[in-house]
This record gives structure tokens, C-alpha cells and sequence, in this order.
């Protein structure tokens, strides 16, 4: 089910929150949680919903054995088999794929013969999301951080939270489980009324901004022949992209206040970063905090010396970048990332024009970042739609049937409400969201008011996937 | 009671807004007076995305055609909204009977004039038939289209298409996407249809729904296809398919107490295997439900002259079909 979709704002999500504020039994709670959580994930495809029992089950169990044990080898045991088995389920269904089709390709070139089988399953939406939350779990309780929970109902319910079930954020067992299973508090409608204008505000970013969005990269693919329309698209696909996934994230942070629950936050106005690593902590927040905890500090971080940090920084944004999808452009554009890190590492280009130029070069310096990140776009963009040859060279495009001016101006409108919220929330180093509760009333009024408007007149009538449900 | 009070303080501005929005919309109920259609969320009206014809055409049918009278509700493929006209059969039935074209295009899917058939016989209570009209080039195979979207916002949510404010939508684009009041005119891609569509802000909507409403939804396609003998060979025919759907349309048509009819569109090609497949199973499905009326042959061969291309009757070929179709309906339901 899709938080665009009528069903989901018409009838489940109304449907569920009264459900939930009708039972008074602290126990049922993740109950009705966990039977929401599989009927919004399974809808229309109920087979997935197996994959989300068999990856939460297995974790739970062998968290609790792992709990329960003193002995390290059994431990060690515990973890191997947590990590065989979710991996094992991220390679067979988002990799294998991808990798045999390679490797049969090698083989022809080699003059070989034989063929690995492909698996043609598609890929179950939000899988990368749950296994790593899965995860996180298990490793937090190998690490003595965590104790293991003991009613599987609390943690099916942890891992099935539908709000950011299929794209996140990437919630921690310390922080999301004690909120689901605690006796509930009063209704608290200061926090339901922010839930509600966040639900707006992030379907506001996907269906006016994000999709419309989606609309003019299609229109740029079909227009190449026009000079500058490369750079519309990857200017598009950069708003796009991130409209897209704030506001899935900002919908599922306002769903989750309705039932009382606070979420991470996974954005804070990231193209305004100076620098790489200011990118990668207003970026995706929970995924690249796990990287950090999960990947990147294990591997050694910065505590080995400089040739060790570098491969550790290459390494960990390479398999960030094989995250997000099986392709050769995603790895490139992780360690596209990876090399940018690393040479404002060596190079602090931001910290030299800051302290140059103050803030002129604060300015300068977050300007010349945006123009690395959206070339790192164009490799992601790339990732899920073709070659670098089909998307950039005139050569492969049909004569174009409008101009850059008709582009150009199409990425202004539907980009202009996200910059001018975006300045707004970077000022008080916040998002958007954040400031609602500090609006005057008239202020939220005409701010509802005009976002519903500007839904139903400009919002996209197609229904365009939310672009990280593919990873 | 403290707690509702300040609950009530918090939600105040959106109470407001709640008022506000009404307000508008009132409004634009009294002093918007565009075509109904355009309320329709079948029309994207992106920016500079061209609105597929097949859309505005089964958005005219849904908003602007579905309110007329009518008690034999005829939904289907554009081998029936090319191919029947109401006026002409209506003559011919017994009175108290009146026929409405709802037939849509291929990429409205059947999933799609089964929807419109159900929002049809919602609207028409008191409609005593549904007419089934589709090729037999599609009735057994799957068309990609927008099928679900009809269902979605005319079945399963209907009340969304039902802002006023939305028939403001086409002058809020226009000025917004291309700087200028064009009257509401649509960006549609006019290449599957008719003469002079072309994908530019050149067509008056409302010209087209008057034209619908003035015919009682047939339309006028000018297709032209040299004729050449040649066997049907229906493509990608499944004969399951074609039991499946006249089962679900029969349902529909049960669920309101109305009758089914079932024409399969006139053909200039020659019998084969695959037509006869369809053939034995339709009169075996008929044979399980006898209540269904074919007031035609199943396949029903005519002069060759007289279709367009494989499907389409021309304007003159649709007149003499309404007439045999109207005394044949005649006859049936008189029986």
C-alpha cells in the first residue's frame, strides 16, 4: 500500500488510529500494531509478508538464544547465523539477480558455455530497510548495548511498524521498541495536530514536487537534443529525489505521532551541506548512522591511521552505495561519495573558503558542494535508467518538442517550495516541520489551506512509486 | 472537559482552514462554469504532458454523459462508442427503453468498463439492461491502460472527483504551466483519434462534451484502413479470460437487478479457429446463464465497406448497424 493511495489516507491509516485509540489493553497494542504493519505491507502481493515474518521471527529467536547465553562461540554462533540469514535474504532477492546476469556475461566472454539461473523474482519493497533494522537488533545485543525482548508480539510489531516499514527511517530497538510497548499516554493532540501537518507536508513534497519532478526528468529524457537539458535533469532528479524521500520520511514521522510515536529524524536540509561529511549527517540520517555504528567503526574508523581510514571510508560508502541497489552505478556512486570524503578529508576546501571569506565562503563552499552532489545524481539517476551514452549523448534522443526555456522554468516551479522551506528550516538548523509548532494560528490556517490547494490542483494524478521503496 | 477545550484550541487553525476551504469551494460551485469533466482526476494535466485523448474521452463519458437518462446502459471498447448510436436505436425500442453510450476506448481495459458499468448502474437505479459491447479482437486479451484508475475514482472512491474547485483546475494549469487563460484548454495527445488533435493546447474540451451529449455519447472516428480478405487470427486470444470477464459483468448487472446484452462487434474478416473458439464459448456461457441477451450474431460478419479498419464502423456503417442492432434488441427484449 502506498501513502499516496486513497487507501491508505481514506481508510487504513483512519481505520487503524481508531482501532489503536480504542483499545486500552497495553498488551493488544502490538498486536493490532503488527496485524496493521503486515496488511499495509502485504497488500495486493501477500506472499512478501512471509519474508517479513521469516527475517523478524528468525532475529527475535536468535536474539533471545543469544540473551540467554554466556558461552562466545554460541554467541559468535548466533550472530553468524542473524547475518547469514538476513544477508543471505537482501543477496538472494536484490542481488543474485543482478550478480549472476554479470557473471553469465563474463562467462560468454570468456567463451564459456554454461549459464547460472537467473532468479526473476521481484524485488519485496523495503527489504533493505528491515533487515538492517533486524539487524541492528541482534548486533546491539551481541554488544551487551541491548537486552533481548522477550514477547515476540512487541518485536513483530518493532519491525512491522507500517509508518517506516517500507523506506525507514531505520529505527534502533532502544529507541522505537520501549515507545510501542509502554503503557500509552493521554492523547496528545498538540503532537496529533504536528502528526497531521507532517502527513501533509511530506504528501505535499511527493505528489506536487516530487512527482512533478518526475514528470519534467521524463520530459528532459524525451527533449536530450536540447542544450542544457542533461542539466535540467540532473538538477530535477536532484530535487526529485529528494522530495520523494523527505516526504515519504515526513509522512511516516507524522503517521507515527498519531499513534504517539516519535521517529528519527532522517533528513535536515542536506543540500545546503558545506562538505561531504555534513551531507552524510543531514542525509539520510539513519542509514548513514548505522553505516557509522555497524560498518565503519568495526572496520577500525579513523583509529588506524590514514592509508586504514581511507580504505575504511572507500569500503563502507561502496557497500552504502550497494545498499541502495544492484548496479554498477550505485557502487560508483558510493564510492563517488567515498572519494569525496576522502579528499575533503585531505583537502578541507569548506573550512579553507569559510575561514577566507566567512560567510561568503560559507556560501561558496555549500555552492560548490551542491554541484558535486547532483554529479552524484546523475551516476545514481543512471543506476536505475539505462547508460550514461542513452541519457547523455543528443545522438540517441528523438527531436525535442521544447525548448530549455520551457525546462528550465518547470524546474523553478515546482523546486521553489521546497528551496524557500528549506532556507527557512537550515536557518534554525531544523527542517520545515519543525518550525509548524511555532506558527501563529492564522499562519497554520492559510498554510493548510494553501497546501491543500496546491495538492489538488497541481498534484501529479499518476502514481509514480516512491523511489526508495525499489531499494 | 479541559482537555476537549484545549484540544479544540489546538485544532482551531484547522478548523478554520476546514471553513475556508468550504468556503472556496461554494464558490467555485456558483461561478466556475466549466465542463463538469474536467473535474476528473483521469486528466493529469502535468506540465507539458500531453493528456492521452483515450483519458478526456472516458472523463467526458463518466462526468458528462453518465448524468442522462437512460435504461440500457452500454458500456465497452471503441467498437461501441464508434459503432452505436442511442438516437437511432432508440427509435426502434419499445417505449420506456433508451439507450446511453457509455463505451469507452482499449486503454480504458476492462477492468474499466466494468467499473463504468457499476458507477453507471449506481447512477441509474432504475436501469433495466446492461449492454456489453466489446471487439472480439479484446474481449479475451489484456490491454494496458487506466482501467484501475476508473475503478479507483469512480467506484471505490467516487467522492473524489467531486470538488468543484476542480473544474478550475485546467485555467489554474493553463496560467500557471503556460502563462496564459486558454479557456481551459488541455495539452492532450490527439494522435489516436480523430482529425486535427494534435499534442498542443488546441482543443475546447467543451466542444467535445456537447458534441457527446448531442449524440448520447457516440462518437465519430475517422479510421481508414484498405480492405484486404484475411482470416481473424485473433491476437493473443485467451479463451479463459473471455468466461472470466462475461462472468464478472454478468455479476455486476445481477447485483442491480438489470439484464445483461452482450454484442460482440461487427467484423469484415473471415471466420477462423479462434473465432469459433470465442464463439463456443460464449453460447456455452450463455448456456449456464439464460437470462443473457445476444441480440446478435456472436460473430457477426458485415460489409466490409462499412467498417473503418478491423473495429471501427464508419459514421455511415454505424448507422445501418444502430438500425439492425436497434430492431434486434427490439425483438429480444420484446421476447
Amino acid at each position: 500500500m502506498l501513502f499516496n493511495s486513497f487507501d491508505f489516507v481514506f481508510f487504513f491509516l483512519p481505520i487503524t488510529w481508531a482501532l489503536y485509540q480504542l483499545v486500552r489493553l497495553t498488551w493488544l497494542r502490538p498486536v493490532l500494531l503488527t496485524i496493521s504493519g503486515y496488511v499495509f505491507y502485504a497488500w495486493g502481493r501477500p506472499w512478501i509478508a512471509l519474508l517479513l515474518f521469516a527475517s523478524s521471527t528468525t532475529d527475535f529467536l536468535l536474539g533471545l538464544w543469544m540473551d540467554g547465553t554466556e558461552n562466545r562461540r554460541a554467541r559468535q554462533g548466533f550472530l553468524l547465523g542473524s547475518l547469514v540469514f538476513n544477508l543471505g535474504l537482501l543477496g538472494t532477492f536484490k542481488y543474485s539477480g543482478w550478480l549472476f546476469a554479470n557473471l553469465n556475461g563474463a562467462m560468454t566472454a570468456a567463451g564459456l558455455t554454461w549459464k547460472l539461473p537467473v532468479l526473476t523474482v521481484p524485488l519485496p519493497p523495503g527489504i533493505s530497510f528491515y533487515t538492517f533494522q533486524s539487524l541492528a537488533y541482534i548486533i546491539d545485543i551481541y554488544r551487551r548495548k541491548l537486552r533481548a525482548h522477550r514477547h515476540i508480539w512487541d518485536y513483530w510489531s518493532f519491525v512491522a511498524f507500517f509508518p517506516q516499514l517500507f523506506a525507514g527511517p531505520i529505527e534502533r530497538a532502544g529507541h522505537l521498541l520501549p515507545q510501542l510497548t509502554h503503557p500509552r499516554k493521554r492523547v496528545n493532540f498538540r503532537a496529533m495536530e504536528w502528526g497531521l501537518f507532517m502527513v501533509l507536508w511530506g504528501l505535499l513534497k511527493k505528489v506536487v514536487v516530487a512527482d512533478n519532478m518526475g514528470n519534467l526528468v521524463e520530459l528532459c529524457r524525451g527533449n536530450m537534443a536540447v542544450h542544457g537539458a542533461g542539466m535540467v535533469l540532473a538538477l530535477a532528479f536532484t530535487v526529485q529525489i529528494y522530495a520523494d524521500f523527505s516526504g515519504y520520511t515526513d509522512i511516516a514521522r507524522g503517521c507515527a505521532r498519531l499513534f504517539g510515536v516519535r521517529l528519527r529524524r532522517n533528513f535536515l536540509t542536506p543540500y545546503f551541506s558545506c562538505s561531504p561529511s555534513e551531507f552524510w549527517q543531514r542525509w539520510h540520517i539513519s542509514l548513514s548512522s548505522w553505516i557509522r555504528d555497524y560498518l565503519y567503526i568495526p572496520l577500525g574508523g579513523n583509529r588506524y591511521g590514514a592509508l586504514r581510514t581511507v580504505r575504511n571510508v572507500l569500503v563502507t560508502m561502496l557497500l552504502a552505495g550497494l545498499w541502495h541497489g544492484a548496479g554498477w552505478f550505485f557502487i560508483a556512486w558510493g564510492l563517488y561519495h567515498g572519494l569525496l570524503l576522502v579528499l575533503y578529508r585531505l583537502w578541507p576546501l569548506d573550512a579553507w573558503l569559510k575561514s577566507a571569506l566567512g560567510d561568503i565562503g560559507k556560501v561558496m563552499a555549500a555552492i560548490c558542494f551542491f554541484g558535486l552532489t547532483v554529479a552524484g545524481w546523475v551516476l545514481f539517476y543512471l543506476g536505475s535508467n539505462g547508460t550514461f551514452a542513452e541519457v547523455f549523448f543528443p545522438a540517441y534522443a528523438a527531436a525535442p518538442a521544447v525548448g530549455l526555456g520551457a525546462l528550465a522554468y518547470g524546474l523553478c516551479l515546482f523546486a521553489l517550495p521546497l528551496v524557500l522551506t528549506d532556507w527557512l528550516g537550515y536557518r534554525k538548523n531544523r527542517e520545515f516541520i519543525d518550525l509548524w509548532p511555532h506558527l501563529p494560528p492564522a499562519g497554520k490556517t492559510l498554510l493548510y489551506v494553501l497546501v491543500f490547494y496546491l495538492i489538488v490542483m497541481f498534484g501529479a494524478r499518476e502514481n509514480h512509486e516512491f523511489i526508495y521503496f525499489r531499494f | 472537559m479541559n482537555s476537549f477545550i484545549s484540544g479544540f484550541k489546538i485544532f482551531a487553525p484547522l478548523c478554520v482552514a476546514v471553513i475556508c476551504i468550504a468556503l472556496v469551494e461554494l464558490l467555485c460551485a456558483a461561478f466556475v462554469k466549466e465542463p463538469a469533466f474536467l473535474e476528473s482526476p483521469l486528466l493529469h494535466m502535468a506540465y507539458r504532458k500531453p493528456v492521452r485523448m483515450e483519458r478526456v474521452n472516458s472523463a467526458i463519458k463518466l462526468h458528462s454523459i453518465m448524468p442522462l437518462p437512460g435504461s440500457i446502459l452500454q458500456v465497452g471498447d471503441s467498437s461501441g462508442l464508434a459503432g452505436v448510436q442511442p438516437r437511432i436505436v432508440n427509435a426502434y425500442l419499445p417505449a420506456g427503453l433508451g439507450l446511453l453510450n457509455l463505451s469507452m476506448q482499449v486503454p480504458a481495459q476492462f477492468v474499466g468498463h466494468e467499473s463504468t458499468a457499476e458507477a453507471a448502474l449506481r447512477a441509474h437505479p432504475d436501469a433495466k439492461y446492461l449492454l456489453l459491447m466489446v471487439s472480439p479482437f479484446h474481449i479475451g486479451r489484456d490491454d494496458e491502460g487506466f482501467g484501475e484508475d476508473i475503478e479507483r475514482d469512480y467506484v471505490r472512491c467516487p467522492w473524489v472527483s467531486a470538488l468543484p474547485s476542480l473544474r478550475a483546475r485546467a485555467l489554474v494549469t493553463n496560467l500557471v504551466f503556460y502563462g496564459r487563460d486558454t479557456g481551459g484548454r488541455l495539452l492532450m495527445d490527439g494522435t489516436t483519434i480523430g482529425e486535427g488533435n494534435g499534442p498542443v493546447l488546441s482543443k475546447v474540451p467543451r466542444e467535445e462534451s456537447e458534441e457527446l451529449k448531442g449524440t448520447l455519447g457516440w462518437l465519430k472516428l475517422n479510421r481508414h484502413q484498405d480492405f484486404v480478405p484475411h482470416p481473424c487470427g485473433l491476437p493473443n486470444y485467451n479463451d479463459g479470460l473471455v468466461t472470466a470477464r462475461l462472468e464478472r459483468m454478468y455479476d455486476v448487472a445481477a447485483r442491480h437487478r438489470t439484464r445483461l446484452i452482450l454484442v460482440l462487434g461487427p467484423m469484415k474478416c473471415a471466420p477462423d479457429g479462434e473465432t469459433e473458439k470465442l464463439e463456443s464459448t460464449v453460447r456455452r456461457f450463455q448456456s449456464t446463464h439464460p437470462d443473457m441477451v445476444i441480440p446478435l450474431p456472436v460473430f457477426d460478419a458485415i460489409n466490409p465497406a462499412d467498417l473503418g479498419d478491423d473495429v471501427h464502423l464508419t459514421a455511415e456503417g454505424s448507422r445501418r448497424y444502430s438500425e439492425r442492432l436497434g430492431a434486434a434488441l427490439r425483438h429480444a427484449l420484446v421476447q
